[in-house]
């Protein structure tokens, strides 16, 4: 079932099982929305360092956009992502990897990414996936108008 | 601009290149779609002009996989026959003429650019971290526990670049490429010669 979308109600999930990952990537994203002119700049963020973690975590925040690794100690990203996927639709996941094989961004696609970005993180990169979520949501508030 | 060329043509390749630098572009030049995909994912480049015929991956499919994936960045195609897929943003006809060329690269922007902010305090304890990590992974030498000792370089290297310790992860890179390619003889070799790289490496 499509959950109804409220403007600034954002939450944003980080799973990785490297809390330093975590924290830098949270440093970035808190610093792009606020430099980068986008649209949506009122989050909360939650943190998962595990595949069992980061489940539960959505289930109980049911976040907007997730940062999810694909390589996590006790499962696979690409697989949490079919889960996440099947309790929230809309919801916009970035698969991260340290590998860009063929075979990991296919699954990814396969499995309902919508965007993959390969480590190490850059602004660049983190700033290109905010600008397709930033659309996303776009997108999201229109039909749910 | 940083253009991404991808094309399994050698000589026209280079031919792009040195026209390409000669005008002040960056050029990164790769042979197929699947390692254009790769490199098109790492969002250096603004433009990414794709040859339509390629081996492992076809221009086609690579575009519409990126496109798949959110990628919004302008992808051109470059084909002597006519091209009919959507995705790309623009169809550039064989053989190219790099005046026709630089005529119509000019109508796409630079793509927005941004520096990754480290915090002192992070970066410090993400160096403590790798010392921790090197020790650990000496530890794991001695004792031949190999699958152990192949995934913590594997953290090392998704994670190093991203706080500017680049030589470790290119190191950890070179491993997982000999570990792929060596038995088990030269394993050992291998992971000697990553342990005596990152301790000669500078961290702070």
């Amino acid at each position: 079932m499509q959950t109804k979308i409220k403007l600034r109600d954002q939450k944003i999930l980080l799973v990785d099982d490297l809390d330093y990952n975590r924290q830098l990537l949270r440093h970035n994203l808190t610093a792009l929305f606020s430099q980068h002119n986008l649209k949506y700049k009122a989050f909360s963020y939650f943190q998962a360092h595990n595949a069992s973690s980061a489940l539960l975590s959505f289930s109980q925040q049911s976040p907007d956009l997730v940062f999810l690794d694909i390589e996590l100690p006790d499962g696979s990203g690409i697989e949490l992502l079919k889960r996440f996927k099947e309790q929230k639709p809309e919801c916009f996941v970035v698969m991260v990897s340290g590998v860009s094989t063929l075979d990991n961004v296919k699954a990814s696609i396969a499995a309902g990414a919508a965007s993959f970005i390969v480590k190490p993180f850059t602004a660049d990169k983190i700033l290109a996936v905010l600008r397709q979520f930033e659309r996303h949501y776009d997108k999201l508030l229109k039909t749910a108008e | 601009m940083n253009l991404l060329f991808a094309e399994d043509d050698a000589l026209l390749a280079q031919l792009f290149q040195l026209q390409a630098q000669q005008a002040g572009h960056a050029v990164c030049w790769v042979e197929n779609g699947d390692a254009a995909v790769q490199q098109a994912l790492s969002y250096q480049h603004d433009v990414i002009l794709m040859d339509v015929q390629m081996p492992v991956m076809d221009g086609v499919s690579a575009m519409q996989l990126l496109r798949q994936l959110g990628f919004d960045r302008p992808i051109v195609a470059m084909s002597a026959e006519d091209v009919v897929e959507t995705g790309f943003d623009l169809v550039l006809k064989k053989p190219l003429h790099w005046d026709q060329v630089q005529q119509q690269l000019s109508q796409f922007q630079l793509a927005p650019s941004a520096v990754l902010q480290v915090p002192l305090e992070l970066k410090n304890a993400y160096i403590q971290h790798v010392e921790h990590a090197l020790r650990q992974l000496e530890q794991l030498y001695h004792e031949e526990k190999w699958p152990e000792f192949a995934a913590l370089v594997h953290q090392l290297k998704g994670s190093a670049g991203s706080f500017g310790l680049e030589q470790i992860s290119q190191f950890a890179h070179q491993f997982q490429i000999s570990r792929e390619q060596s038995g088990d003889e030269e394993l050992r070799a291998c992971a000697m010669l990553f342990l005596e790289q990152c301790k000669a490496c500078k961290l702070k």
